[in-house]
């Protein structure tokens, strides 16, 4: 019985029970058996992950084993460069982009002795919230083949839901870890902003992006959070050192005395009425746990949505201006002047949501609006951080449902790019503030005969990363949503 | 959001569009920033913008070289130029002459 989770995996290589070389094998098999149905992976590094697997074999029987990942198979979202590996943020423009270097992320899980297996699909550019925006085809929801993954870091999520892989790192910049961790089923964290480096993430929105980890368990995401946290001199907004270790939860009720701040705009209007039963139940764990349940008020967080569609798009046509057909990616054949060879190279390989996106963000940014969009929504974004500090006052924590519905059907909003734009409605207050965020899995809907994944999203203060991981993982120990596997 | 917005935003972006984009746009834009326009409710007066969360400013480090070998730096040189999508010459890119017919 190959073990599920990063820390069985580690006390089976240490108790020499597998090897790096076979664990990795077999995912690598479990990857070409599913993966055609789900299209998790853009690229699957079989030789290199096997070297890496028999490296770490080596090093542990030279008694030189690194820690709990050495030899763990994890894939790397496609907007993260990997030195010699096929990197194009699932868009045509990045079609054969081999990145010269490695992200600070990747660097940081090679030398814990991390196996990578290979890149996940996303929505382009990380734009979107579903992998339907990807240039190579959505990924499946491994729970409902009909339905999406989430986005923009689906495939991540779609593989380790489905076992290809025991983790995976995606980036959150409006939810794009947190609410595909909720559909499918697994456990997704946001660190504080500037608590893991983006150093070799493909920029999305820089004052927004956060690299972070998808795993079937809190206490692996926190073995994550240990490897790839840290300050790192090549992000100019890396934040200093912070201890980061497992959680350890010595107690019986490990919430005694921690204040659940639980806000009413989160669960009004758009809500499914069976996502709100499931998150309210959660929240009688938590009392169960020793938390007392406040009720709250965030109400400038209705303006979530505004500040995240005006501020996102700006910082991404500002960061999608270097991809002009002259240092790498494509480059239009048909272009007979320098003007030409930009337009027409970001024309031929943008999709429609990033240029959406870049137009968007080149209005707002454009004199004569700027002080209407892009200066008001930062004066906007400044009131809901005070909003949101002040509230951590009288809280600990923040529990809200993480999205508004389980996994909707492919299809089903690409219609209205605001209706998409919409299912974020509840993770883009973290990342406007920098808190740090996490869904976990807390139950199921039942529909056209499949369990359909629901998550409760868990909000610290800023910084305060380690409780967080604290009060999930003690849900984690209560219930077991976590542990079930699609068919 | 009118076409010819739509279009003088697409030349400052350096964007190419299809008439299909051209005639969907100008309505989805306008979508958008009708949603985003509600931010107009709330009062800023006096509000400081701000454009990130953790207060930094200036974030430098001591103006020193690496002290990275000749030979790293060619080798550097090299991987970069290798993703260049057309041609390389002595280690520089080739573009079409900037001043040319065509540009504004």
């Amino acid at each position: 019985m190959t073990p599920k989770t990063i820390a069985a995996a580690a006390k089976a290589l240490e108790a020499g029970e597998l090897s790096a070389v076979e664990l990795t094998t077999t995912h690598l098999d479990a990857i070409a058996a599913k993966d055609g149905a789900l299209n998790a992976y853009l690229h699957v590094d079989r030789d290199g992950a096997l070297e890496a697997a028999k490296v770490a074999d080596e090093r542990r029987v030279a008694g030189q084993a690194r820690g709990a990942l050495d030899g763990i198979p994890i894939s790397v979202k496609d907007v993260i460069v990997t030195e010699g590996l096929p990197t194009t943020a699932a868009s045509k423009l990045l079609e054969g982009y081999l990145p010269p270097y490695d992200a600070t992320v990747v660097a940081k899980l090679r030398d814990a002795g991390a196996v990578i297996l290979g890149k996940t699909n996303c929505d382009a550019w990380a734009h979107g919230s579903s992998t339907e925006n990807s240039a190579y085809g959505p990924s499946k929801n491994p729970w409902d083949t009909s339905r999406v993954p989430g986005g923009s870091s689906g495939g991540s999520a779609a593989a380790v839901a489905a076992g290809l892989g025991l983790a995976s790192i995606g980036t959150d910049t409006g939810g794009s870890i947190r609410q595909p961790a909720a559909l499918t089923g697994t456990t997704g964290f946001k660190p504080t902003y500037g608590r893991v480096s983006r150093y070799g993430l493909i920029a999305m929105a820089s004052s927004l992006d956060c690299p972070g980890p998808f795993t079937r368990t809190v206490e692996d995401a926190a073995i994550l959070m240990a490897a790839i946290a840290g300050r790192d001199p090549l992000d100019a907004t890396s934040l200093p050192d912070a201890p980061s270790s497992v959680p350890v939860l010595d107690d019986v009720r490990p919430l005694a005395g921690k204040v659940i701040g639980v806000p009413d705009e989160f669960f009004g209007e758009g809500l499914d009425p069976r996502v709100d039963q499931l998150v309210r139940d959660a929240l009688r764990v938590y009392e169960r746990l020793g938390a007392t349940l406040k009720p709250i008020s965030l109400p400038l967080t209705k303006y979530g949505i505004a500040v995240y569609y005006i501020v996102m798009p700006a910082e991404v046509s500002s960061n999608l201006a270097r991809f002009d057909g002259i240092r790498y990616g494509r480059r239009a054949a048909d272009a007979t002047s320098l003007t030409e060879v930009y337009a027409k190279t970001r024309a031929q390989g943008f999709g429609t949501e990033a240029k959406r996106r870049i137009m968007m963000g080149t209005y707002v940014l454009s004199s004569g609006y700027y002080d209407a969009y892009y200066r008001r929504a930062m004066q906007v974004r400044r009131l809901l951080i005070d909003e949101v500090r002040d509230t951590f006052g009288q809280v600990d924590f923040i529990a809200t449902p993480t999205t508004p519905t389980p996994a909707f059907k492919f299809g089903e909003k690409t219609n209205d790019p605001l209706q998409m734009y919409l299912s974020d409605v509840y993770t883009v207050t973290a990342n406007l503030t920098g808190n740090p965020a996490i869904s976990i899995p807390c139950g199921f809907v039942a529909e056209d005969g499949h369990e359909l994944p629901v998550g409760l999203q868990l909000i610290g203060d800023i910084t305060d990363d380690e409780n967080v991981l604290r009060a999930a993982m003690a849900y984690q120990r209560e219930t077991d949503w976590h542990t079930k596997e699609p068919a | 959001m009118e076409r010819h917005d739509i279009e003088q935003l697409a030349r400052l972006a350096r964007l190419e569009l299809t008439e299909d984009e051209l005639a969907r746009l100008p309505g989805e834009i306008t979508g958008i920033l009708r949603y985003v326009g509600q931010l107009e409710e709330v009062d800023v007066e006096g509000v400081e913008p701000t454009g990130q969360v953790l207060g930094l400013s200036n974030v430098l480090r001591t103006d020193e070289p690496r002290g990275d070998s000749l030979e790293t730096l060619r080798e550097r040189r090299s991987a970069l130029l290798a993703m260049a999508p057309d041609t390389t010459e002595d280690g520089y890119l080739v573009v079409p002459k900037v001043i040319d017919r065509g540009d504004e």
